[in-house]
């Protein structure tokens, strides 16, 4: 039995028996699991768990064929992309996709909201209506990005940074959109040991001021660092949920990860 | 002389239009194929809407003989109106990818349409006689070109300002954004095709003003003042001139259209005259891969435009914020 909506005050994100396919494959299958808020929760699974696609799901680029997506008690199932980001759900990608060729202040200024410079009249014809909050973007933008350490390339093409840089701005445009709950996916797939203690280092300090992050990862050493517990999926469905010690211990897991027969243990905490 | 200010004001009328596709291809990455067909269709009704009643044995709609201002404006919002419908047919159902195809499609339907039709435009004879809009009748022909050249440079010289300010805003950072990758601008909130739709449509509106003010110089539009082919002129000038830079477009224009198109005439003739027309073509085909190899970001690239680089930010107190991150620490953020 599911919890309801609503009912649990910290409960931030509900998935609720969630499923999807693609043409008849189930990539995801009765997927349940709560996101507690300002809680930092790390997704991990082997290949083709369907951690990717909940992630997709989650932020609405994919709609679930069955089940239920709730949002601070509001079912969000069939919202899409700009209205799951309206309300604050922010995501990364799997593989970094910048905008290449513009600047990388100007890739995390797109990211803020509300911007009163994106009408195309106010644009042409009435630019004293938004200068003052572009500039106050800027300065945002510009402290986002020494944050994040990245103010040596503040006015290069994104498209010339490097991995783990990519990595950092990814995050920095994260940020920048003000998120409750933010999605990240792999964030420090193919990056350097020291930039990825970076990306450690500043998700908890995101964490600790109240945002809820739910975090794909294979990197343990880095879920250790920033995960308050960890949801395993293996083919489609959640096998565990607890700390990282808990489930590594977790027979279904470790059968999962090397590839053994699974044990008759019930699934559970 | 006449040969200089025929010139110019080719180049102008060349450059406002490629001033319409740089916004649309250059900003938004919006492939429009079809530009010289709302171009057409902008010549078509500044024509008929200042034009008198056809002569007899000739036909086409309105015959208004409306001042030339009203039939400029007309030309801008007819064009406009023609690439909402395009717009409409093809992006909010298919990726803008294939927008191209959508609007190769259009300029053909538009043009046997223009062709076939004996009442819209008079068929393949098309509309003749527009009247000039500086001087009546006694002006000379070079007196009017120079004439003319004042409000086609003031056009142009505003779409380019107007590209500008695009460029430099926060709607401008969108549209590029959208150009570079759709997908996470919607993951960031925005409806990515609400911008594409401002920005064709403006793209369109010049792309009518240019077609307007051709209609005003030479005083004629038929079908065969715009076959489907043109518009390769004109995006070949945009990519070759620098996509995304309201300089490049321009240069494009002067460059590839007049450039290439005019200063040809003084090769050696060869062959049969034909031979020599498609041998410009070909130049154009030539000077537009050589670009594409050597300097794809076209001569003037969009990077050059960076502006910001060179501008310290200078904000009031009362502006400036804490350090971030500031994703909660304010009224909105994720503890509410």
């Amino acid at each position: 039995m599911t919890i309801s909506s609503g009912e649990d005050p910290k409960t931030l994100l509900e998935i609720r028996d969630v499923g999807f396919h693609y043409g008849g494959v189930w990539a995801v299958r009765n997927c349940s699991f709560n996101l507690a808020e300002g809680k930092v929760t790390g997704l991990i699974g082997p290949n083709g768990a369907g951690k990717s696609t909940l992630m997709e799901i989650l932020s609405g680029f994919l709609r679930a064929a069955e089940g239920g997506i709730f949002y601070q008690g509001e079912d969000v199932t069939r919202v899409g992309p700009v209205g799951m980001a309206s309300r604050g759900v922010v995501r990364t990608f799997q593989d970094t996709r910048l905008f290449a060729r513009l600047p990388v202040i100007e890739n995390v200024m797109i990211a803020a909201g509300d911007q009163r410079g994106e009408s195309a009249f106010r644009s042409m014809f009435w630019r004293r209506s938004w200068r003052e909050q572009e500039l106050g973007l800027r300065t945002q933008a510009t402290e986002l990005i020494e944050w994040l350490g990245l103010s040596s390339h503040i006015y290069e093409q994104a498209g010339t940074l490097s991995g783990g840089q990519r990595r950092l701005l990814e995050i920095a445009r994260a940020l920048m959109a003000r998120p409750k709950l933010l999605l990240f996916d792999e964030p420090t797939a193919g990056v350097f040991p020291e930039i990825s203690q970076l990306i450690a280092t500043r998700i908890c300090e995101v964490a600790e001021q109240g945002v809820t992050i739910l975090v794909v990862a294979h990197n343990m050493g880095f879920l250790e660092k920033v995960a308050d517990d960890v949801v395993v999926m293996a083919e489609g469905k959640v096998l565990a949920r607890g700390s990282l010690d808990y489930v590594r211990a977790h027979e279904e897991v470790v059968a999962a990860y090397l590839g053994m027969p699974r044990m008759s243990k019930p699934v559970g905490e | 002389m006449y040969f200089i200010l025929d010139l110019l004001l080719l180049g102008c009328i060349n450059a406002i239009m490629a001033a319409g596709v740089n916004l649309q291809y250059g900003y938004n990455g919006l492939l429009n194929v079809a530009n010289y067909t709302f171009t057409a269709i902008g010549a078509y009704v500044a024509g008929v809407l200042t034009l008198g009643k056809a002569p007899q044995g000739t036909s086409w709609i309105g015959g208004w003989s409306l001042p030339w201002y009203v039939g400029l404006l007309g030309a801008g919002v007819a064009a406009s109106l023609a690439g909402l419908i395009v717009f409409l047919f093809s992006i909010r159902r298919l990726r803008s990818d294939y927008l191209a195809i959508v609007t190769v499609a259009a300029a053909y339907i538009f043009y046997n349409w223009a062709t076939a039709d004996q009442g819209l435009f008079d068929g393949g004879n098309g509309i003749f006689g527009v009247p000039y809009i500086f001087g009546g009748s006694t002006i000379t022909t070079n007196e009017y070109a120079a004439l003319l050249l004042i409000p086609t440079g003031a056009i142009l010289a505003i779409c380019v300002w107007l590209s500008r300010r695009i460029f430099r805003s926060p709607f401008g950072r969108l549209l590029r954004a959208v150009r570079e990758d759709e997908v996470v601008v919607k993951a960031f909130g925005r409806k990515v095709w609400h911008s594409q739709l401002k920005i064709y449509t403006l793209g369109c509106f010049m792309s009518g003003l240019a077609g307007a003010m051709f209609v005003f110089y030479i005083t004629a539009w038929s079908p065969s003042a715009f076959l489907p082919g043109e518009s390769f002129f004109i995006l070949a000038a945009v990519i070759i001139g620098g996509t995304g830079n309201y300089w490049g477009g321009v240069l494009g224009a002067f460059v590839v259209v007049e450039g290439l198109n005019e200063l040809t005439r003084y090769l050696p003739n060869f062959g049969y005259p034909a031979d020599f027309g498609a041998g410009r073509v070909m130049l154009i085909g030539v000077g537009l891969l050589l670009v594409l190899r050597y300097r794809p970001e076209g001569l003037f690239p969009e990077r050059w435009l960076h502006w910001y680089e060179r501008r310290p930010v200078t904000l009031p107190v009362t502006l400036r914020r804490r350090p971030l991150p500031t994703a909660v620490t304010d009224a909105e953020g994720a503890n509410r």
